[in-house]
């Protein structure tokens, strides 16, 4: 059974379009049956709907008749009329009474006329009334209007027609007790009712208002229209009843149908005319139905025609199928011959350019090999930092094997000392320029940290892509030694471990920008011990220091964490309190009294200095600072002069900074006034201080300003620069002297005795920070004419705090003309090897503090030697000044060949002066002569 | 003889009443110095409905606007009208008029349906007419007096009029347009009843249907609202008097306000307003003095 439905189904599959074809063909008789029986009932719908609006249309026309004789009978039933009527009856004359009866009849039909309206016109051209013999007693309207002629004395109320002079005339009678009296009539135009008559899109009418005659009423503009022609045949027409209009000998209606509605209690109706497009719109016709049937037929006798043209293409498309598969696939065979020729080709080409790389790598290797063996550690990595490869010096340093190393990052060694913005930032510079050095403290496979001064280099393939790295690893660590020494030696007191006072000075300053922005007050408390002197005379040097030591501790002691307490030299101390908490001077005032209180109270106990029990009293000088205070050293001063106001007032005491030291200030002030004056009429002068090399000749001068005042003579740089720099005039006044010392070097150069002669002057950091600074100084070598490489110009550490990197670039400029430099006051300040080893310097200068106490202060003695080793390392030449004695000479001597300034070779000296001293000097005399005046001028000196 | 006494009693009272008055005359010049017209108007008709308008108030409110003043309305009534104009109280005695008292001015014009008659034209300046009227005789429905038949002039119509009284009681109102003395009926025979209830026009019908009297007069005004208010209750037999005028007064010593009004009301009739007035509070009257209305319109 399943085998024969499988076979019956297979006989069916080569003809499934002709079944598929002959199931539409059903499905479309089933469509079209449905669509005929549709559009029958729209048809119908159309039909209702034509005669729904006819007679809505004859409804219209009726209630604007009926409204028209309703208003006749109530005019008619008027009380004015009946008024008029009464007094007829009592028999009054029109002259002496009824006039006021027609009077308001009058009024009222007035009124009427004027009132009411009908689609916004007046709806009566004429009111009238009439008495029994059908006189108009009263008759209103326009003056255009048809004489009314009565229509006789009506029972009832009706209306009337009258076709030709287009008006329907409305009548009811006057009754008066059952008795006909009058009548009144109402007359309207028959054009009223146009506007209830229908036009077609095109503006032709479609709606008519027939009379019983057949007579078109309406529209108004109907001349032209056929229907005036069948008017008669129209109106005989059945009502009710939707009529083709195609019996009519009237071509122009032709396709027409026609409706005619009566208008109820008239003998007019309403003749309503529409196109069969205008009615049925889209719907079909039942001949479209027929047609549309006929096409499915056709239909599907094309699609079995096209299935057996279908079948023979299919035939013809698959024989043409493998034809072309045949020869796609010789094609094919042919490209991949060709391909396998020119691979080899390749190949051998690629081979040639290898053998001859290989031997140039070769050759690049050798040389790599011998530089990789270097003293200093190596390593070599990939792209990422994984090391391939290190040296031996590097394996020894690191205390890691070959195997450890190979595999790792860098990171296997780092201290973690530095963060990973600092590392992020090493590795763009390495990418961005292909290289970085910098101080980089290595960490052993032992756990000790090393310095290490890292140099990474990038190495490029020929295509310029990176391929690896090689990071050396130089020993900086006795560098580093020396650097961290100096700075515990110039920051720190080495008897009472306190902060000194270039410490104390910076803090200050910190303290101030801070309170700036904090809007703050804070406190300076000078404190000096009473009769310190007479302990240090009496009981010798190690007691003092004893007392200072404890001294130091029971201050210390009497402060918060956040303040600073400062040796600032011999039985000085200074606390600074950074920060009251307050914005109010008096709270500040109170706190600080407070711990001035607890620090005098810490005293009252008496000091234990073996083998002594000694007492000593403080007194402390106070002074506040402002949010508005800038000046470090007028601060100190303060404080120092509240310290002796203390002491004045009989020691172990307190004393506030108080009015009267104001006048003081004051004179700060009259004397930054004189300063500007001067400066501005150039009478700041420069004088000169000799300077000589280790055989005492004479290499040239430090130019050192001075200012002449009128009244208070001559004043020193000490006192006049800390106005300068408050006042902001340490521009012009740099300016101003470098212009001085460079006309001086010019002087020099005409003369033999002094042309060999160098100028080393101070260049300020706030000169340095100027934008222009390096055009204002080859401005002023230029209109001077002075020797640039005679010109030596003397920075301080505090010109490298900021923007180093800006510092360089001036410098490298100014060096490139040949003006050298000096670093003055090193190893006061931020001594640091980082900028040390970048900076273009010529000398570096050891600072007179150092070299005053040189030979009692064992510090000051290994800081000045540290900064000779690091000159020398650096090569450098070193130069000391402030020497004064022949023991510090000699001390200094013994470190080195060295540069000296100082009062033993030579005061500073007016221009004149030094030029007549210079000449004395002058090589054309012998060594002799020389040596003589320098052992004279020593001599000199020291009476 | 009576013509002549009177001609000298208005004079000796208007020169008395200038005399005393003078300090209180208020022409064209004070009023609109004091920027207020006061009208004095009796509760009469429509000329004055007693409710805040009427024709002579709204012809009063027009002329105040027209002159730049505030208007003020004062009532008073027929037998106080004069001395509030004039601070006088007037006296008829024998044909003649004299002014007497001092009395309160309350007011510049009268304007009030005030008919035009030789003894007040005596001691008033009048404005040009404002509206003409007639006084006629009315009587009950049920009278059996009948109306009676026009006549061939106005005087044969006043004659059968007249006639028709017979010994019938009229009711009368004295001191107004009502008043016998002005129509010749005193002292001819007729039953006279003066109505002194009050002193509005308005009661007269009224009073006769309450058979006060078996005939009352009543002036065309009135007549008009009459027969609309009592139709089928009373009917108009005829004339008793010729035509009338209405017009407004001022005082003797106000001739420019006179004047003024005078030219306001001719260019009210030019322009239409004045029509329109007279159809708001009289329509109907038109039709019966058509000669009057004829000239102005």
């Amino acid at each position: 059974m399943q085998s024969s439905l499988i076979r019956f189904s297979r006989s069916l599959a080569p003809h499934w379009l002709s079944i598929a074809a002959g199931a539409f063909l059903l499905s479309m008789f089933f469509l079209i049956g449905n669509l005929y029986s549709s559009q029958m009932e729209l048809r119908q719908n159309a039909d209702a709907r034509l005669v729904s609006i006819g007679e809505a249309r004859a409804a219209e026309i009726s209630d604007f008749l009926s409204a028209r004789q309703q208003a006749a009978v109530r005019l008619a039933g008027s009380e004015d009329i009946a008024n008029y009527f009464s007094n007829l009856d009592l028999g009054m004359s029109v002259r002496y009474g009824l006039f006021a009866n027609l009077a308001a009849i009058e009024r009222r039909f007035q009124a009427t006329l004027d009132e009411e309206k009908y689609q916004g016109q007046l709806a009566y051209l004429q009111l009238a009334f009439f008495d029994r013999n059908g006189i108009a007693q009263v008759d209103v309207g326009a003056s255009s209007a048809p004489t009314l002629s009565p229509t006789g004395n009506p029972a009832e109320p009706s209306i009337q027609i009258d076709e030709k002079r287009r008006l329907i005339v409305a009548s009811a009678p006057v009754l008066q007790k059952g008795t006909m009296r009058g009548a009144v009539e109402t007359v309207s135009s028959l054009n009223l009712l146009a506007s209830l008559v229908s036009t077609n899109d095109l503006g032709q009418p479609n709606e008519f208002l027939l009379g019983d005659d057949g007579d078109v009423l309406l529209p108004v503009e109907r001349e032209r229209s056929p229907i005036v022609a069948h008017g008669r045949a129209l109106a005989a027409l059945q009502s009710g009843r939707i009529q083709a209009l195609s019996n009519l000998e009237a071509p122009e209606l032709k396709g027409y149908l026609a409706l005619r509605s009566p208008i109820g209690g008239t003998r007019l109706s309403v003749l309503r005319l529409a196109s069969e497009d205008e009615l049925y719109g889209n719907t079909l016709s039942p001949v479209s139905v027929f047609y549309i049937g006929l096409f499915a037929i056709i239909l599907f006798g094309l699609a079995i025609g096209f299935e057996r043209m279908r079948q023979n293409a299919a035939r013809l498309q698959i024989k043409f199928i493998e034809s072309n598969r045949h020869r796609a696939e010789l094609a094919e065979h042919n490209l991949a011959l060709s391909q396998e020729i020119e691979r080899r080709e390749a190949i051998e080409t690629d081979l040639q350019r290898q053998s001859e790389a290989l031997d140039k790598t070769n050759a690049e290797l050798r040389i790599a090999a011998a530089a990789f063996n270097a003293q200093e550690g190596m390593i070599v990595t990939d792209t990422k930092g994984v090391i391939l490869s290190a040296n031996r010096a590097f394996v020894s340093l690191t205390g890691y094997t070959m195997e450890e190393l190979v595999g790792q990052t860098a990171r296997l060694f780092r201290a973690h000392r530095r963060d990973a913005e600092f590392y992020q930032s090493m590795w763009n510079s390495v990418k961005s320029t292909g290289g970085w050095q910098g101080d980089m403290s290595l960490r052993t496979k032992s756990g000790e940290h090393c310095a290490r001064w890292l140099t990474i280099s990038a190495v490029k393939n020929e295509a310029g892509e990176v391929t690896n790295y090689i990071g050396s690893y130089y020993d900086i660590s006795k560098l580093k030694h020396a650097e961290e020494k100096i700075r515990e030696l110039a920051f720190f007191d080495q008897l009472t471990g306190l902060p000194n006072r270039v410490l104390l000075i910076d803090r200050v300053r910190q303290a101030l920008n801070s309170n700036t922005r904090n809007k703050s007050f804070g406190a300076l408390l000078f404190i000096d011990l009473d009769n310190f002197k007479t302990l240090n005379d009496s009981l010798g040097h190690d007691v003092g220091d004893q007392l200072l030591k404890k001294v130091a501790q029971r201050i210390s002691h009497c402060v918060r964490a956040d303040d600073t307490v400062a040796r600032f030299g011999g039985d000085e101390f200074v606390v600074l309190l950074a920060n009251l908490g307050t914005q109010e001077a008096k709270a500040a005032a109170l706190q600080a009294e407070a711990i001035g209180e607890k620090i005098l109270s810490a005293f009252v106990e008496t000091f234990q200095l073996d083998p002594y029990e000694y007492p000593c009293t403080p007194s402390v000088g106070v002074t506040l600072f402002s949010p508005e205070d800038r000046n470090v050293d007028e601060l100190l001063k303060r404080a120092d002069l509240a310290m002796y106001d203390a002491k004045t007032a009989g020691r172990n005491g307190l004393r506030f900074f108080d009015p009267v030291m104001q006048t003081m200030i004051s004179a700060r002030a009259s004397l930054e006034a004189d300063l500007r004056e001067d400066l501005k009429k150039e009478r700041l002068l420069l004088h000169y201080q000799p300077q000589v090399d280790h055989e005492g000749r004479l290499l040239g001068a430090e130019a050192l300003a001075r200012w002449p005042h009128a009244e208070r003579g001559l004043v020193f740089p000490s006192e006049f620069i800390p106005v300068a720099e408050s006042a902001g005039l340490i521009l012009p006044l740099g300016a101003s002297m470098l212009k001085i010392a460079c006309r001086r070097l010019a002087h020099w150069s005409a003369d033999p005795a002094t042309e060999h002669l160098t100028v080393a002057i101070n260049v300020s950091a706030l000169q340095m920070r100027q934008k222009n600074f390096v055009e204002q100084v080859r401005a002023i070598i230029e209109q001077t004419g002075a020797d640039p490489h005679r010109l030596k110009i003397e920075l301080t550490e505090s010109t490298l705090v900021s923007n180093v990197d800006d510092v360089i670039t001036k410098m490298d400029k100014l060096k490139a003309i040949g003006i050298g430099f000096s670093l003055d006051d090193f190893g006061t300040g931020y001594s640091s090897l980082s900028y040390l080893k970048r900076l273009p310097l010529d000398q570096l200068k050891i600072d007179r503090s150092f070299v005053k106490d040189i030979l009692v202060d064992p510090n000051d003695a290994a800081i000045a030697q540290m900064i000779i080793a690091l000159s020398k390392s650096l090569g450098l030449s070193v130069i000391a000044e402030g020497v004064e004695t022949d023991e510090q000479y000699a001390f200094l001597a013994s470190q080195g060949q060295l540069n000296y300034q100082g009062y033993l070779f030579g005061r500073p000296l007016p221009p004149e002066d030094f030029e007549r001293f210079a000449r004395a000097f002058s090589p054309r005399r012998s060594s002799r002569q020389e040596r003589l005046f320098v052992d004279r001028d020593v001599r000199m000196k020291r009476l | 003889m009576l013509s002549k006494r009177i001609v000298l009693g208005s004079l000796s009272g208007a020169m008395a009443f200038l005399f005393v008055t003078s300090s209180w005359a208020a022409d064209l010049a004070e009023i609109k110095q004091r920027g207020e017209i006061r009208h004095i108007g009796i509760r009469y008709a429509n000329f004055v409905t007693g409710a805040g308008d009427g024709l002579d108030v709204e012809l009063m409110q027009g002329f105040a606007k027209r002159i730049g003043v505030s208007y003020k309305l004062v009532y008073s009534d027929f037998y106080s009208v004069i001395r509030d104009l004039l601070g006088k109280d007037v006296v008829r005695k024998d044909g003649e008029v004299t002014l007497t008292g001092d009395y309160p001015v309350k007011g510049d014009v009268i304007s009030t349906g005030f008919t035009m008659l030789p003894w007040r034209e005596a001691i008033l300046l009048y404005s040009d007419p404002v509206l003409p009227s007639q006084v006629l005789l009315v009587a009950p429905a049920e009278s059996e007096l009948q109306p009676i038949q026009d006549g061939v002039d106005l005087a044969a119509d006043i004659a059968n009029t007249r006639k028709a009284i017979g010994s019938r009681s009229v009711l009368v109102m004295e001191r107004t347009c009502l008043d016998p003395t002005n129509y010749g009926l005193v002292n001819v025979g007729l039953d006279l009843k003066s109505y002194n209830k009050s002193a509005n026009l308005n009661e007269m019908v009224p009073a006769m249907l309450n058979q006060e009297a078996e005939l009352t007069l009543l002036d065309v005004p009135d007549a008009i609202l009459d027969l609309r208010k009592w139709a089928g209750r009373i009917k108009i037999l005829g004339p008793i008097s010729g035509r009338q005028m209405l017009a407004t007064a001022f005082p003797k010593d106000a001739p420019a306000l006179r004047d003024e009004f005078n030219a306001y009301l001719s260019d009210i009739k030019a322009s239409g307003v004045y029509d329109r007035l007279v159809d708001k509070y009289y329509p109907g009257i038109r039709r019966f003095f058509p000669e009057f209305f004829a000239k102005t319109d």
